[in-house]
């Protein structure tokens, strides 16, 4: 109950920054900055997928509603969700994952948590993108969008990752 | 064995929730009109605004600057048309009287999407209906989509499913003008005639064929011109629009729209 509390006040506080800091940075077109998507990659390694699918659904749908976009977030959000597990298994080792709580910078080191990260970000902004741009003949500026749109965000999810949820306290929830 | 039908079990479970979560969010995408006009999203946006325009009155400051500059450029653009329409003693009952304009603020801006959009604090009490065309200080922002009663949700010209009907001068080539989608400055203008004269520099204005926009507002600047599919003709304009910088729009009003639709419905 506490945990889900506690995700609960940090989906909302994902969700406000996401509206008044980050939707409002004008990169133009080819850069998105959308950082909410670190809400799905905090969760501890065993979490059940199906809570997770959950939340983030909650999450993407709570961006989704106060952007006026329909579902494209959300959509997102679960195809990530559903996937994180075998994201998971590519960048840790079998029989590490019991020792380890959460995947953060801390217990799985830079380099593996930056490729968790670009290939999470890659799989959230290939659907966004893809519902975005519903019409073959924009596919190349949508995969110009995507691999933009990730790299920037993977920088900023790193960075805040390590600036606010870094914290041997944090590892907890 | 108790194990593996536990974990079999649970992927079904995984599976199946997953289909539904998507099916949910594809029904909201397939419905979008539905999401976009329902109540939750203007509650939403109407403490949206409210936070918006706090950061929105800060932002203003900041660019005071080359707001006073615009200005400026808009006054003397109006002084030159009073003194030329004063020394020709030009009687004001042009065709363009059909056109009058309400005045509105910006309260929300997109840029950053392939489909963007803002929302103005005028709405239906103030004459607003949808397909209306919206000005802005340097030309066309966008037409008119949902109407509420205070505040209306406009589709950017910088979005990728909008056509709006151009015209390049001084060749007077038609054609239809699109958002390609690549940078917030540059638009497309495609179907022209391939014999038309085009060059780089002409001024891309509105046409004044369709009764959303009148005619000769300004677009952009051609900066390319290129042969597409070997009968028609493309150019690539640079918008003089701002899209960032917008603070006040202009919405137009055809007093005729009603008459002149009527009219095609008939055909």
């Amino acid at each position: 109950m506490k945990r889900n509390l506690y995700y609960f006040l940090i989906l909302l506080l994902f969700c406000a920054a996401q509206i008044f800091i980050f939707e409002r940075l004008h990169l133009g077109p080819f850069l998105y900055p959308c950082i909410y998507v670190l809400f799905i990659l905090l969760f501890p390694f065993g979490y059940n997928t199906s809570y997770l699918m959950l939340w983030a659904f909650a999450m993407g749908l709570s961006v989704d509603l106060c952007t006026g976009s329909p579902g494209m977030h959300a959509s997102a959000c679960v195809c990530l969700a559903f996937l994180r597990p075998n994201v998971l298994k590519l960048v840790t080792i079998k029989g590490e994952v019991g020792l380890l709580v959460t995947p953060t910078l801390r217990t799985i080191g830079f380099s593996r948590y930056l490729v968790f990260v670009s290939i999470s970000l890659l799989i959230h902004h290939a659907v966004l993108f893809g519902w975005e741009c519903f019409k073959i003949s924009w596919i190349h500026l949508a995969i110009y969008r995507i691999l933009c749109s990730t790299a920037l965000n993977t920088i900023l999810v790193v960075l805040i990752q390590a600036a606010f949820f870094n914290k041997r306290r944090s590892i907890e929830i | 064995m108790r194990l593996s039908r536990n974990s079999w079990f649970n992927g079904i479970v995984v599976t199946l929730l997953f289909v539904a979560l998507q099916g949910v969010s594809i029904f909201l995408i397939a419905h979008s009109s539905v999401v976009q006009q329902a109540g939750i999203v203007r509650l939403i946006n109407s403490g949206h605004h409210f936070l918006w325009k706090r950061q929105q009155s800060i932002d203003y400051y900041f660019q005071l600057n080359s707001i006073n500059k615009a200005l400026v450029e808009d006054n003397i653009e109006l002084r030159t048309q009073l003194i030329r329409y004063q020394t020709t003693m030009m009687p004001n009952t042009s065709i363009d009287s059909i056109y009058s304009c309400i005045g509105a603020e910006v309260v929300f801006n997109t840029t950053a999407h392939a489909q963007n959009y803002l929302i103005i604090n005028r709405g239906s009490n103030h004459g607003v209906q949808p397909d209306m065309g919206v000005i802005g200080d340097h030309g066309v922002v966008g037409i008119v989509h949902v109407v509420h009663p205070n505040y209306s949700r406009v589709i950017s010209l910088l979005n990728t499913k909008v056509r709006i009907n151009a015209r390049v001068e001084p060749g007077q080539a038609t054609g239809s003008l699109s958002w390609d989608g690549k940078s917030i400055r540059s638009a497309l203008i495609s179907d022209m005639p391939q014999h038309s004269h085009v060059a780089v520099g002409d001024t891309a204005v509105t046409s004044g064929l369709s009764q959303i926009f009148p005619a000769r507002i300004p677009l952009g600047v051609v900066t390319a011109t290129d042969i597409t599919r070997g009968t028609f003709l493309e150019a690539q304009i640079t918008l003089f629009q701002n899209f960032n910088t917008l603070r006040y729009v202009y919405v137009v009003r055809n007093a005729y729209a009603q008459e002149i639709n009527n009219l095609l419905v008939d055909l």
